[in-house]
């Protein structure tokens, strides 16, 4: 039998009633939690007062009743009950929030920090700020992400603090920071005042790894301008600030994003008045340069590297007379004979593991057993060199100066020797003076007395802005910058990733079905089953 | 204690006697075994399996099923008098009202048990994250808990259960849409402040991503704890309304 709904005038007032009630209770909440009028407390107000309006013109009796007669003692006991026990929640929800109380439960343990990044947060002396730039649309992501900053606050006992900044609101401090998207992250040192040093901010890459990301900015905050790396300007070199795809701004940019300092050098005119390298200098780069060196030079790079300095060589195929690291050129030789490394006169044909041309050479095998080769690999992140030249070490190497090869080209590639033809008419073909392959070309040697390290890649185009981004070209780069300055000494760990490397999921269509007939059909079939057993034994009952 | 556990045996015989709990279980049980397998034919190969799939839906199905679960509990019993005869009975108000949450509760729990046949299936198949899963499970758990409070208040504040059913729902879905205030209010305090006051607000960023914050815990069970004490004061003032 069907039965009429009927609501009455006064049950629809004390809706109102409780609706106004409610409405007084958030904004007495909002007023104790935001401290003052607010926006929110304005519209709970409102809310709670129209709420009493209509309950008094809708159930005038009721509402008097309420005000005056029993039912007022009644439900002011329950009133403040209520209130009390509200206040007990609400108390021992932010004395729980302050006490940030969490138990990560993820496989990968996500949201608890490793080791390696406590010892790097140990090392943070100075206030830093993460500050990350979250729209009200990443509410939600932003919780997500504040947990685990967070615990970068309590893990430094509050020398790093978070900031949260709406874009849309603040779009002037987003256009400071050079906002690029919504949920961003940026790490800046904090100055005495409070403010933030904004010639410290780096902004925090964003990838799965969410602690290798933050921990990784943080000790290059760390390091920020101890290391200085000097780019030798005085013989034709690439350009640092050249923006185009010859030039070499993309890995000038990346170093500085690093926190490492670059400086031009001028190697020439320093060694024409008998000076030296600076003694800030954590690596002195040569990209490709046109000429080769004199004695004053070589005197220079000699004594910066007796006292313990870095080299970054890049040496291209080149076909004029005073060739840099040309064969029997002075530098070449100074090379050999004291760290057991040179460059031959000498062009990489690679007609198996090359791309368009076989002078493109892909790197066929890679030793991934130093540092500099660690994440390459010839697989996953070949390294692409055009026009490499063939380099050579030494088998007998000087005292203390033990010498390695990082990538090599294939058996079946050789090296072309006679360059003139190949600059002239750009042919070549393997004959009797040509060297046979494997060859080496990229190669490194470390003097464990003084602390001279020397990196020897045959190619300057790796590093150019047009070809870096290919294969595992940037990684050859950095990696190489980072051996050279001790920069990976400091700020390599391995934290877990974001995600915990839980494998893919591989079933076959038929267990697909099965699953879908057990979890679809049969599992909702057997509860029906149940509940029509139970129905029939109740009728018959 | 006594009188809790009375009323609980009481309302959970009646659960199990009728054909409409098994159809809800039923009902749900298709619902999130559908979803389960349009996920894993999505996941096969591409990526590793969610470990909060179905809480994440069920987050969602309670803002539904906590009302019919629940709309009925003091409703009906106001509607066909019985509540006065209860109210004569010799246990508290207190007692009915736990009593008939901790029922509604169990039963929630028994069809959340049902959906762990999802994760045995997972763990038959792949290497699902299990610290993650029972996170998710636990934070819907509590979640449950507190939507299913606020469906016996409003079954206590009224005597129709289908009114008691959409005030409930209407309340549990404001709460639920605490996951788009950001996209409803452009104040980012304010929206921030709602969503710390909304139920998923304390799920999606915690339990669902496999942390357990003692905020959250205290945040559901105040929840529970306050619109069981509204809900007890309410059948209390039928002694003196």
């Amino acid at each position: 039998m069907n039965k009429q709904i009927i609501i009455r005038q006064t049950q629809v007032g004390q809706w109102f009633g409780y609706a106004g009630g409610a409405g007084l209770m958030a904004a007495l909440v909002g007023f104790i939690a935001q401290s003052g009028l607010t926006e929110f407390v304005g519209i709970a107000l409102t809310i709670g007062l129209i709420g009493l309006f209509f309950w008094a013109a809708l159930a005038p009796a009721d509402f008097r009743a309420f005000v005056s007669g029993r039912q007022m003692r009644y439900s002011t006991g329950a009133v403040f009950g209520t209130l009390l026990l509200l206040g007990v929640v609400a108390l021992t929800y932010v004395i729980l929030q302050r006490a940030v109380i969490t138990l990560d439960m993820t496989e990968g343990q996500r949201f608890s920090l490793s080791t390696e990044t406590r010892a790097v947060l140990n090392r943070v002396v100075y206030p830093m700020r993460i500050t990350g730039f979250y729209s009200p649309r990443l509410l939600s992501q932003r919780e997500i992400d504040d947990q685990f900053f967070r615990l970068y606050e309590v893990e430094t006992d509050g020398l790093i603090t978070r900031e949260y900044i709406d874009p849309e609101q603040q779009p002037a401090l987003a256009q400071r920071y050079s906002v690029t998207f919504d949920g961003e992250i940026f790490l800046s040192y904090v100055n005495a005042d409070g403010s933030t040093d904004f010639s410290t901010t780096t902004r925090v890459p964003i990838s799965e790894s969410q602690e290798r990301d933050m921990t990784g900015a943080i000790a290059r905050q760390l390091i920020s301008g101890t290391l200085t790396v000097y780019f030798e300007r005085s013989h034709g070199e690439r350009d640092p600030l050249d923006s185009t795809q010859e030039g070499m701004s993309g890995i000038n940019g990346g170093i500085q994003e690093s926190g490492l300092i670059t400086q031009p050098f001028d190697l020439q005119q320093v060694a024409s008045v008998g000076g030296d390298l600076p003694t800030d200098a954590s690596a002195f780069i040569l990209a490709r340069p046109l000429t080769d060196f004199s004695d004053s030079e070589i005197a220079v790079i000699d004594r910066y590297l007796k006292r313990g300095g870095a080299l970054f060589i890049m040496s291209d195929v080149l076909f004029n007379a005073d060739a840099f690291l040309r064969q029997d050129g002075k530098f070449n030789q100074f090379l050999w004979n004291n760290y057991g490394l040179r460059a031959l006169d000498a062009a990489i044909v690679d007609p198996v593991s090359s791309q368009d041309t076989p002078l493109d050479i892909v790197s066929a095998a890679v030793y991934t057993d130093s540092a500099i080769a660690a994440r390459l690999d010839s697989g996953d992140t070949p390294t692409l060199f055009r026009l490499a030249r063939a380099v050579e070490i030494s088998s007998n190497p000087p005292a203390n100066t033990p010498n390695g090869r990082i990538v090599l080209s294939s058996p079946q590639s050789y090296g072309e020797t006679n360059l003139k033809q190949l600059g002239e008419t750009n042919t070549y073909a393997f004959d009797p003076e040509d060297i046979q392959g494997p060859l080496t070309s990229v190669a490194w040697a470390y003097n464990q007395k003084t602390g001279a390290k020397i990196l020897l890649v045959g190619d300057s185009d790796f590093a150019t802005n047009g070809q870096v981004l290919t294969g595992g070209n940037s990684i050859l780069f950095t990696d190489g910058v980072a051996w050279l300055t001790g920069y990976g000494d400091q700020i390599n760990y391995a934290p877990q990733a974001y995600r915990t490397g839980l494998p893919l999921m591989f079933v076959t269509g038929q267990t697909l079905d099965a699953i879908a007939f057990v979890t679809v059909i049969l599992m909702p079939g057997l509860v029906l089953l149940t509940g029509f057993i139970v129905w029939t034994r109740r009728i018959r009952a | 204690m006594n009188g809790t556990w009375v009323v609980f045996r009481r309302e959970v015989g009646q659960y199990f006697a009728s054909p409409i709990a098994y159809l809800i279980a039923a009902a749900l049980l298709l619902v999130t075994g559908l979803y389960f397998n349009a996920d894993l034919t999505f996941s096969v190969g591409t990526k590793p399996a969610e470990p909060a799939l179905i809480p994440l839906l069920l987050s969602f199905a309670m803002v539904f099923c906590a009302p019919l679960l629940t709309m009925r509990l003091l409703a009906e019993e106001r509607r066909e008098g019985t509540l006065e005869l209860l109210l004569t009975a010799p246990v508290s108000d207190g007692a009915i009202v736990l009593g008939k949450f901790l029922s509604a509760w169990f039963y929630y729990t028994i069809l959340l048990a049902l959906t762990f046949i999802y994760q045995i299936i997972l763990v038959s198949i792949t290497q699902p994250d299990m610290g993650h899963t029972m996170a998710a499970y636990i934070g819907i758990w509590l979640y449950g808990g507190a939507t299913l409070a606020v469906g016996i208040l409003f079954s206590a504040i009224t005597e129709n259960q289908i009114v008691a059913a959409f005030l409930s729902i209407a309340l549990l879905f404001i709460l639920w849409m605490g996951e788009l205030i950001g996209q409803i209010i452009t104040n980012l305090e304010l929206a921030e402040v709602v969503r710390q006051l909304t139920l998923i607000g304390h799920f999606t960023s915690s339990f669902a991503v496999g942390l357990i914050r003692a905020e959250d815990i205290a945040y559901y069970a105040g929840i529970t704890a306050l619109m069981l004490f509204i809900a007890i004061r309410v059948v209390e003032s039928n002694r003196w309304r």
